[in-house]
């Protein structure tokens, strides 16, 4: 397909669709602003408990023998092993103490350690140290409970102490795949706290110090590791042994093992605990740093920034609400799908502290109080600056200080970033589309200027709010940035975010030297440095003014939303948004619009410069040239775009801000040169995309590629058996490439498929284990994933139950095997079964992942599920080449060439808040579209809501009603334009939207069918098709040409030759 | 390798407790006093008893119970800083039924006695060698009977 200029697709057809705005939702009653608190944590004494337990490999994974070491400071005082002597066999037992023995280690039960170890280094203000630590303390508890409180979501740890009952319990909330939080409970009896609280002083409770290395060196390194690769990272003297020999025999090689486990944890802590040392951040404790977003927090603590929330003049609730409401993540959307095209891969330099330093955010961080201005004169100088701004004015860093606005548009036909749930999907995606909208729609001053340099056509502006900092906080103080004294920071005169950005580019420098030098140690440990740099820097220049923390209860709670209307509504959410310590929604929805806009200006100059885009993402564009043009002329244009942005760096070292990214350079020995080199791109979509060379006989050199909806499946094959046909990759797949091994061949197989000329048949046939029933692997680390085992665990002993923490392995069913193994039933409420009602697969953990396939069932109904209906990596992979860009047109699965902008006409809006952090959660077991906190519709709009939603509706009230779970009279009430609870309009619209997108899918489907059927009518004609598929060739003729609608017993016929 | 002795842990729970109360792990009263035995209030006003008691125009001198008052009504007049420190050790060193003693066991009152005075000892350990050393030292500098200039009270 053509690509269409933004005029062109501008008049492109109109799809109503409801769209979808961030909200702000609060519990009533509750003090939004927070003061800071008075009190800086007791720090950690300097004992440590470092342990680590081995368990069976079966579904309980019940503990057999733990390891630990108790150290005070870097003495052990007490280095051995813990067992549980239910799980050892005498045998077992004797070799055991046998072993102890012989290497002077400690031997206890589990119950002993428990309560003179484990309790002990409580006790004596120590810290817990372990690598994964909520599996661990899954398998000590003698049993668990849910959480509540502020750990609402996670578990509560109970241990076995015998008599002594009076120990608190622990309890451990997932935050995310690389980081926990844990906390004891309040111990009964009196405490020193308890008797300091009943003086009138207000010292939080003792939760005890746990530090959980995989969170701890995502933080400090920006890396998710396993123990392994940490320690080889780190260079360890102990690194992390593999072994074959879990939940066998107990041997002594295993015992050996175990030891080394805690030693290498250990190793690494210190390793780590330097590093953390090293950025001199007296005020944040070690075992508080759970996350990227804990560095930036404490660098701002550090120099005594306080948080917006405890400021006197933060903003009321409403204003949130509006602010809130302009807030869009970065862009990932693909422009040239699945087409082979050389390009030049940039990305902007830093982009988020970037934006930070051209914006002037660091003043607002550090204002005292924030002014706003929202008078007639305010909407009239935006509108002014909105009419004169240009493309040229962008170059100018002062234009960028201007942004500060966010404004009341009419929409009529504008490019902006609309959340909707594109091509029936449930999942709210952001994408770039022209919207028509009858109601106002707040956004960001950036959000409408990148709508005029991408269309040239201004947003009609309603109204406009300017904001301004006032004052300075006080206490600010200087600090030495990462505790280097050649870099002090003063937050009164410095920008935080361009000294961070100087620095890292200084250590980079100097690490370039070092490489040069060939000294290999400093480099390693300047580029470990620098990485750490860019760490902060970006969570201190956008995560943290984000954060918002979901907490999901049983029950649902009642909140007021504060949506765009600025008016509050309540309504009733299980998923409740605590935001976090810098939460600034101000300063977060700025940082992404003018991150986006950045990417826009790319793209205008692009396209001036007879260039297009391949894919962007966030803060990268894949360059392709529009027409046929030698290497060096495209170098050329894309130089210039490149040397456009050269004025806005506002760092020390002058470059452009738009820079060429590694992969572009030629490889020598696995090494980067300085030359360009022809680079190729292949984008099926957001995040699936393929950079890569060709050689001489075509074959494709991968670069980099996408892991992007492949991370969750467990790899079918070793490295080792990968096939001999595929090029092994020119460098360190994992590392350079950003895939693993399995998932390299994959992309190797669509791209060889693609430069052959058959880009939609994909050869996966001999990759090794694609026969496999294709299977995930994840923790039960909420109540909601380990209530999925409830019907497993009933009657069963608390070892022998899928506990916390613990594995399980999810699988994917097949929609089409189903309905040939079972006729679709009633269900119990007799509602037909539709797509939801597939079953879910999962199994309890097994080594063997394909016998645990023998032991499937129905996460909803605990149905056992045979292996016919499941599917292989083949099944699950096949169309991976395909996968749709539903945001955009000319997106579907066979569609490649330029996608379009879709145009929005908006039927609806409705608020929702941050799904929650559990998108790894979602992503291995389905989508779940409970996840996402719907705060409903406004109560404001619903009088015109009834109207539209019935007389808009091609579906018949009786089924909306049913789909929707509305009661008759409730749908009555709205009929007659009654009012109704707030979460009715919006589950009608869902419904509504639910089925429209039904709709949409089953024509979408029967389009695709129909031109398979073409294909292969075109290749065996049409009349030995119709004899295959014992269909009248005349029936088939008709429906072919569109002039008979195939009934499903026609659809059935047609699926069965293909 | 031995198990750790349960006595080491415990004197640390101890501190631990103290620290949590203090709500610091370097207590100091301005005084110099750094025993945390011995120290009173939420950092950073930290005070210890001895200073406390001059602040509210109390004796700094309290009575001692030498073997702990559930044994023997004997006193002894101390500082209260070292009473508390000592005390401390009462509590945390002796074997509870020796320092609570509820059914007045003679053998283990004489036991506490004993251990309340080895425990004063403790305290006044190097404190001969310090007067021996400091009368030395005179001698080297005033003479022989040096301390007949000075009005020593006897």
């Amino acid at each position: 397909m053509e690509e269409l200029s933004y005029s062109e697709v501008n008049s492109s057809s109109l799809e109503p669709r409801p769209i979808a705005i961030r909200a702000f939702a609060w519990p009533p009653k509750k003090k939004f602003r927070k003061p800071e608190k008075r009190w800086n944590p007791l720090p950690p004494s300097n004992w440590y408990l470092v342990f680590d337990s081995e368990t069976f490999t079966d579904a309980a994974q019940q503990l057999r023998v733990g390891t630990y070491q108790l150290l005070e400071g870097n003495m052990v005082h007490e280095e051995g092993f813990f067992y549980d002597p239910q799980s050892l066999t005498a045998e077992e037992l004797s070799l055991l103490e046998s072993y102890a023995e012989s290497h002077d280690k400690t031997i206890r039960t589990l119950e002993e350690f428990i309560r003179e170890i484990f309790f002990g280094v409580f006790e004596v203000g120590g810290t817990f140290l372990g690598f994964n630590m909520g599996f661990d303390f899954s398998r000590l508890a003698a049993s668990h409970t849910l959480a509540r409180g502020n750990m609402q979501g996670g578990f509560s740890f109970i241990f076995s102490l015998g008599e002594d009952s009076r120990q608190p319990a622990i309890r451990v909330k997932h935050l995310n795949a690389k980081a926990s939080m844990f906390r004891l409970t309040v111990r009964p009896g009196r405490s020193p706290e308890k008797r300091n609280q009943e003086k009138g002083v207000e010292i939080p409770h003792y939760r005890g110090y746990f530090v959980d290395l995989k969170s701890l060196a995502a933080a400090l390194l920006g890396r998710t590791d396993s123990l392994a690769s940490l320690t080889d990272f780190l260079d360890t003297k102990h690194k992390k042994v593999e072994t074959d020999e879990h939940g066998r025999t107990l041997t002594r090689q295993y015992l050996k093992y175990a030891l080394n486990d805690v030693q290498a944890t250990w190793e690494c802590f210190e390793i780590l605990r330097s590093k953390y040392d090293n950025l001199n951040l007296s005020q944040t404790l070690i075992s508080q740093i759970s996350s990227e977003a804990g560095l930036g927090k404490a660098n701002l603590k550090e120099m005594g920034v306080k948080p917006w929330r405890s400021l006197p003049q933060a903003f009321s609730l409403e204003r949130i609400g509006i602010i809130l409401g302009t807030y869009g993540g970065g862009r990932s959307e693909v422009n040239l799908r699945r087409t082979i095209a050389q390009t030049l891969y940039c990305d902007f330099l830093s982009t988020y502290p970037s934006t930070c330093v051209l914006m002037g955010i660091w003043q607002f961080v550090i204002a005292q109080m924030i002014e706003c201005r929202d008078d007639d004169a305010a909407t009239e100088e935006v509108r002014h600056f909105l009419d004169k701004v240009s493309l040229e004015d962008f170059q100018k860093p002062e234009t960028w200080q201007k942004l500060h606005a966010i404004v009341l548009v009419q929409a009529e036909g504008d490019l902006l970033p609309v959340r909707a749930p594109y091509g029936g999907e449930r999942t709210l995606t952001l994408g770039l589309n022209y919207l028509t909208s009858h109601q106002p729609l707040w956004i960001t001053l950036a959000d409408c200027c990148e709508a005029k340099i991408l269309t040239g056509k201004t947003p009609k502006v309603l109204k406009a709010i300017m904001f301004r900092p006032n004052g300075r906080q006080r206490g600010l103080k200087s600090i030495l940035l990462a505790g280097n004294p050649a870099y002090p920071i003063d937050p009164k005169k410095d920008d935080f975010y361009k000294r961070l950005i100087d620095l890292r580019n200084e250590i980079k420098k100097s690490k370039d030297k070092a490489e040069k030098d060939g000294n290999q140690e400093l480099a390693f440990k300047l580029d470990a440095e620098q990485k750490n740099l860019k760490i902060v820097a970006n969570s201190a220049a956008y995560g943290i003014f984000l954060e918002l923390n979901v907490t999901r209860y049983e029950k649902k709670r009642k909140v007021i939303c504060y949506g765009s209307e600025g008016e509050g509504f309540p309504t009733w959410v299980h998923n409740i948004e605590e935001p976090g310590r810098y939460f600034h929604p101000l300063l977060g929805t700025w940082i992404t619009a003018g991150a986006r806009l950045l990417l826009a200006l790319a793209q205008r100059l692009c396209e001036e410069s007879d260039l297009t885009w391949i894919f962007a993402d966030t803060d990268s564009l894949a360059i392709t040239p529009k027409q046929e043009m030698t290497f060096e002329a495209f170098i050329q244009k894309v130089e210039k775009v490149r040397e456009w942005f050269a004025p806005l760096n506002p760092y020390s070292k002058k470059e452009s801000l738009l820079k060429l990214e590694d992969v572009n350079f030629k490889l020598e020995n696995g090494k980067i040169t300085s030359d360009l080199e022809p680079l190729f791109a292949f984008a099926v979509s957001a995040k699936r995309t393929a950079l890569f060379n060709i050689d001489g006989q075509g074959c494709p050199i991968i670069r980099k590629a996408s892991a992007h909806a492949l991370g969750h499946l467990l790899r079918p094959y070793k490295e080792k058996e990968a096939p001999k046909t595929i090029l092994p990759p020119a460098v360190k797949v994992k590392d350079k490439i950003g895939v693993e091994r399995w998932q390299y061949d994959l992309w190797y197989r669509i791209l060889e498929a693609a430069l052959e000329g058959h880009s939609h048949q994909v050869k996966l046939d001999d990759l090794p284990g694609f026969k496999k029933f294709a299977v995930s692997q994840y923790a039960a680390t909420t109540p909601k994933l380990l209530s999925w085992f409830d019907k497993y665990n009933e009657g069963k002993p608390h070892r022998e139950q899928v506990r916390p923490f613990g594995f399980l392995l999810s699988f994917f069913a097949d929609k089409k095997k189903i309905s040939t193994e079972e006729e679709p039933s009633e269900n119990t409420e007799g509602k037909s079964e539709s797509f939801d009602d597939f079953p879910r697969p999962v199994a309890p953990f097994n080594k063997d992942t394909q016998a645990a396939a023998e032991k499937c069932f129905d996460r909803e109904t605990g149905k056992a599920i045979p292996n016919a209906v499941l599917k292989t990596y083949r099944e699950v992979l096949s169309q991976y080449h395909l996968h749709p860009e539903k945001k955009f047109l000319n997106g579907n699965f066979l569609d490649s060439g330029f996608t379009q902008h879709r145009h929005i006409l908006e039927t609806g809006r409705e608020y929702i808040g941050k799904e929650a952090n559990r998108w790894e959660e979602r992503l291995y077991t389905g989508e779940d579209p409970e996840e996402q906190i719907h705060y409903g519709t406004s109560p404001f709009s619903q009088e015109t809501a009834g109207k539209e939603i019935l007389e808009g509706s091609s579906t018949s009230h009786r089924a909306l009603a049913r789909e929707s779970q509305t009661s008759r009279n409730e749908f009555s009430r709205l009929r007659r334009g009654q009012k109704v609870k707030a979460g009715t309009v919006a589950r009608i619209r869902q419904a509504q939207s639910r089925i429209a997108a039904e709709q949409r899918q089953d024509i979408e489907y029967l389009q695709q069918l129909l031109e398979k059927v073409q294909a292969r009518c075109k290749e065996t004609g049409l009349r030995q098709f119709s004899k295959e598929a014992g269909i009248d060739p005349g029936n088939l003729s008709k429906i072919l040409h569109g002039m008979r609608k195939p009934s499903f017993a026609d659809v059935a016929k047609l699926e069965k030759p293909l | 390798m031995k198990k750790i002795d349960k006595k080491v842990f415990e004197r640390h729970k101890r501190l631990e407790i103290d620290y949590r109360r203090l709500q610091t792990r370097n207590p100091a009263c301005p005084c110099g006093e750094r025993n945390p035995a011995a120290l009173t209030g939420i950092f950073p006003n930290i005070i210890c008893y001895e200073c406390l008691a001059k602040k509210e125009g109390r004796s700094t001198i309290e009575q001692n119970h030498v073997a702990g008052r559930h044994n023997n009504p004997i006193k002894t007049p101390l500082p209260g800083n070292p009473h508390r420190i000592i005390t401390r050790e009462q509590e945390t060193d002796w074997p509870t039924e020796t320092f609570r003693n509820p059914g007045k066991n003679t053998f283990l009152q004489d036991a506490a006695m004993i251990r309340g005075t080895l425990l004063l000892n403790k305290l006044l350990k190097g404190i001969p060698e310090r007067i021996e050393w400091l009368n030395k030292h005179m001698q080297e500098k005033e003479g022989e009977d040096w301390w007949k200039n000075y009005p020593i009270p006897k």
